[in-house]
C-alpha cells in the first residue's frame, strides 16, 4: 500500500509526528483552560472545549496511524548511504529560509530600536545581496544593487506607509 | 430590485473618475504580481489587503476584487511565458501556451488567454447574478443546524478536492477548526488554548494568519528553489489577433467558462479541479487531441475561460450562503469581514445596494483588465524578468508591515511569522495549506452553529437528521470522507482477481 502523503513514507511518518506533537501540545493547553473553567453552561450545550477535545482527538488518531504506516513503510524502504546526502542536500536547501525567517523574527525588535525604515533598510539590503552572492558569488557590483534597492525599499515603505498611510510604525 | 441597484451603482461608478482609478490601479497590481513568478492570486491579495484598511468597505472591496480578476490573468502570463505556473489553475494553460510562446507566438499566446480570460470572467458574472439570489432566497430558510452541516460540507469539501489523500487534507481541516477555537467562547465565556496570554484571548486574528501562510510561506518555498528557475526568455512575437480567429473559439470559450461557473460554485472545488476538467473535456471534443500539448490555442483558451469563470462562480457560495468557493474567496471574506461585512443569505435583504457592489466591481474589474491587459502586453514580458530576489524581499517587508497594520500591533507579525513557517512545512511535508485556512474560517461557524443546534434540541444529536438538508450535507460529508478508503479497498479487490485471471496477460498497455 502506498503511503498516503505523495507517497513518500518520510512525509508520511513526519506528519504522523507533526500531528501527534500538535495532538499533545494541544491536550496540554486545553487542560490547563479546563482548570480555569466554573462549568457554567446551557442545558445541551456539549460545552466550549468539546469541539476542540473532538479535533484533539481526530488528530491523535490521525498521527499515530501516519506515524505507524509511515514507520512501517520507511522501514520497508532499502537504506543506502543516499540518506545521508539527501539530509545534507535537505539541510543546504532549508539554510536560506530558515535564515530568512530568524532575520524577520528580529524585524520587530529592530523596527523598535532602530525606525521602520533603518530596519527595513538593513534587512532588505542584507538580504538581497545574501540572494545576489548565492547567485553569483561575492562582487562589489551586486553589493551596490542591493544597497540601491534595499535603500530605495526603504524609502518607499517610508513614504507610503507612514507618510501615505499614516501607520504608527515606529519611526 | 437587485437589477435597478445594479445599474445605479453603475452608473455611480461609471461617473465617478477616483472609483475608475482605484480599479484600474487594482488591475494593474494584479497584473503585476500575478505575472510575478512565486506570487499566486492568493497571495496577491492578501499581501495587498492592509492597504485597504483605512479605506470605506465598499472601496476597499472594489479595490481588493480588481486585484483578484486581474491577478487570475497575470498568473497566466508567467505561465505562458517561463512555464511558471503562479497557481494550480495556470498549469494547464502553460502546457499549451507555453510551446505557443516558444515557438514565437507568445503575443497570440497571451492574447488568447486574455480574451477566454474576460469571456469566462463575463459569463461567470452573469451566472452569479443570477444564481446566487436564488441560492440565498433558499438559504434564508437555514437555521443553526443547516449552518453547521454547510460548514462541515465546506471544509470536507476542500479536503475533497485538495491533491493527495482526503483523509489527510480532513486532518488538516481539523487542525484549522481547532486553531479557530482559540480565545474566549462567545457562549460561555470560558478561556481556551491561551496560556493566560492576552493577545490570544480574543483569538487568532485571520489576516495575519492567511498573510503568512500564503505570503510568507510561499516565499519561504521558493526560497528552497532559490535559482532553480529557467532563464531563457523567448520573443514576443505579434500581439494582436484577428477578430475572426478569437471568434472562430467561442464554443470553446463557451464550454470553459460554463464548466469553470458550476464547479467553481460548489464550495471548495476551486479554480485548479475546474481547469482540469474544462482541458480534459475539450481535448475530449477535439478532433485533433494529439495536438494538445503541443501549443493548440484551444488546449490555452477553455482552461483560461474556465479559471477565470470559476471566479464568478466562487463567489455564489460566498455571497449566497456566507461560505467561500475556494481559497482566494477565502481570503476575500476574511477582507469583508475585518471591513464588519458578513457574506451570507441576509446580505441580500438587508444590503442588496451592497450585493450590487459586488456585481458591478466584478464587471470593471473584467474590463480594466481586458483594456490594460492588451495595452500591457509587451510591458508584462519585462514584469516577469524582475530578480526574484528584489521580489522576495520586497514582499517579506510588505508582510511584516500588512500584519502589523492591522491593529498595530507587534503580536500580529510574530503571528504572521509563525504561520508563514506553518505553510513552509506543511508545503515541505506534503501536506495542503489551504484546508487550514479553511478551518479556521469556518470552524467558528461550525462550532457556534453546533451547540446552538443541540441547545434547542437539549442535547439530541437527532436534530441534524431530522432536518432533510442538513441530513444530506452531512450524508454527503460521511460519503465523500469513506468514498476513498471504498476505491482503495474495490481498486485492491479488483486487483487481487484480475492477477489472478491474467497471468499470461503483458503489463504494459499500447503506447505507454
Amino acid at each position: 500500500m502506498t503511503p498516503p502523503i505523495e507517497g513518500s513514507a518520510r512525509k508520511t511518518f513526519a506528519a504522523g509526528l507533526f500531528f501527534l506533537l500538535l495532538a499533545g501540545a494541544g491536550w496540554l493547553l486545553l487542560r490547563h483552560s479546563i482548570t480555569l473553567f466554573s462549568g457554567n453552561q446551557m442545558p445541551g450545550d456539549p460545552g466550549p472545549f468539546f469541539l476542540s477535545q473532538l479535533c484533539l482527538t481526530i488528530l491523535a488518531l490521525a498521527g499515530v496511524l501516519l506515524l505507524v504506516f509511515g514507520g512501517w513503510s520507511w522501514a520497508r524502504e532499502t537504506r543506502t548511504h543516499r540518506h545521508t546526502e539527501a539530509m545534507v542536500n535537505t539541510v543546504r536547501e532549508w539554510s536560506l529560509s530558515a535564515g530568512f525567517v530568524l532575520t524577520l523574527l528580529a524585524m520587530p525588535a529592530a523596527m523598535r530600536l532602530l525606525g521602520t525604515p533603518a530596519a527595513v533598510a538593513l534587512f532588505s539590503i542584507g538580504w538581497i545581496y545574501v540572494l545576489l552572492v548565492s547567485i553569483s558569488g561575492h562582487s562589489w557590483r551586486n553589493l551596490i544593487e542591493a544597497t540601491a534597492f534595499g535603500a530605495a525599499t526603504a524609502v518607499f515603505i517610508h513614504l507610503f506607509f507612514v507618510r501615505l498611510l499614516t501607520l504608527p510604525l515606529p519611526v | 430590485m437587485l437589477l435597478e441597484s445594479f445599474f445605479t451603482v453603475l452608473a455611480d461608478f461609471a461617473t465617478s473618475p477616483a472609483m475608475l482609478g482605484l480599479v484600474g490601479l487594482g488591475a494593474i497590481l494584479g497584473l503585476v504580481l500575478g505575472a510575478i513568478p512565486g506570487i499566486s492570486s492568493t497571495m496577491a491579495l492578501a499581501i495587498l489587503m492592509p492597504v485597504t484598511f483605512t479605506m470605506e468597505p465598499g472601496v476597499a472591496i472594489l479595490f481588493l476584487i480588481s486585484v483578484f480578476m486581474s491577478s487570475v490573468y497575470g498568473g497566466s502570463i508567467s505561465a505562458i511565458l517561463m512555464k511558471l505556473p503562479g497557481t494550480p489553475a495556470s498549469i494547464f494553460t502553460q502546457i499549451d501556451g507555453y510551446p505557443m510562446a516558444q515557438s514565437g507566438r507568445a503575443g497570440h499566446a497571451l492574447n488568447y488567454a486574455l480574451v477566454a480570460s474576460t469571456v469566462g470572467g463575463m459569463v461567470g458574472l452573469a451566472l452569479l447574478v443570477v444564481l446566487a439570489p436564488v441560492l440565498a432566497d433558499f438559504a434564508t430558510n437555514f437555521r443553526s443546524p443547516e449552518f453547521a452541516a454547510v460548514a462541515l460540507f465546506g471544509i470536507v469539501m476542500l479536503s475533497f478536492a485538495s491533491n493527495g489523500s482526503t483523509l489527510v487534507a480532513s486532518v488538516v481541516g481539523f487542525v484549522g477548526i481547532l486553531l479557530g477555537m482559540v480565545g474566549f467562547d462567545a457562549l460561555t465565556d470560558a478561556q481556551r488554548m491561551t496560556m493566560n496570554q492576552p493577545m490570544l484571548q480574543s483569538g487568532l486574528n485571520l489576516i495575519p494568519v492567511i498573510i503568512g501562510l500564503f505570503g510568507l510561506g510561499e516565499i519561504l518555498q521558493n526560497l528552497v528553489r532559490f535559482g532553480d528557475a529557467p532563464t531563457a526568455r523567448p520573443a514576443i512575437g505579434k500581439v494582436m489577433l484577428p477578430i475572426a480567429e478569437l471568434a472562430r473559439r467561442w464554443k470553446v470559450m463557451l464550454r470553459g467558462s460554463v464548466i469553470g461557473t458550476f464547479i467553481g460554485a460548489i464550495p471548495a472545488a476551486g479554480s485548479a479541479v475546474a481547469v482540469s476538467i474544462a482541458y480534459a473535456q475539450e481535448r475530449r471534443l477535439s478532433k485533433e487531441p494529439e495536438t494538445f500539448g503541443t501549443g493548440h490555442p484551444d488546449g490555452l483558451v477553455a482552461p483560461e475561460a474556465a479559471n477565470s469563470a470559476s471566479v464568478g462562480g466562487s463567489l455564489i457560495p460566498l455571497i449566497a450562503l456566507g461560505v467561500p468557493g475556494d481559497t482566494i474567496t477565502a481570503v476575500l471574506m476574511g477582507a469583508l469581514m475585518v471591513h464588519g461585512l458578513t457574506p451570507g443569505p441576509l446580505l441580500f435583504a438587508n444590503d442588496p445596494t451592497f450585493v450590487s457592489w459586488i456585481y458591478v466591481s466584478v464587471l470593471l474589474a473584467l474590463v480594466a483588465t481586458l483594456v490594460l491587459g492588451l495595452g500591457m502586453i509587451r510591458a508584462a514580458v519585462l514584469v516577469t524578468r524582475i530578480p526574484p530576489q528584489l521580489m522576495y524581499v520586497f514582499i517579506a517587508v510588505f508582510c511584516v508591515i500588512g500584519a502589523f497594520a492591522i491593529r498595530n500591533d507587534m503580536n500580529d507579525v510574530y503571528v504572521m511569522i509563525a504561520f508563514g513557517v506553518v505553510g513552509f512545512v506543511f508545503s515541505r511535508i506534503g501536506l495542503p495549506v489551504t484546508p487550514l485556512a479553511f478551518g479556521l474560517i469556518l470552524g467558528p461557524i461550525l462550532e457556534e452553529n453546533l451547540r446552538r443546534s443541540l441547545m434547542i434540541s437539549q442535547g439530541s444529536w437527532k436534530i441534524f437528521i431530522d432536518r432533510p438538508i442538513s441530513a444530506t450535507l452531512l450524508g454527503v460529508c460521511v460519503l465523500l470522507v469513506a468514498l476513498p478508503l471504498i476505491t482503495a479497498l474495490l481498486h485492491r479487490l479488483q486487483g487481487s482477481l484480475a492477477g489472478k485471471k491474467s497471468e499470461n496477460i503483458p503489463k504494459n498497455y499500447p503506447g505507454e
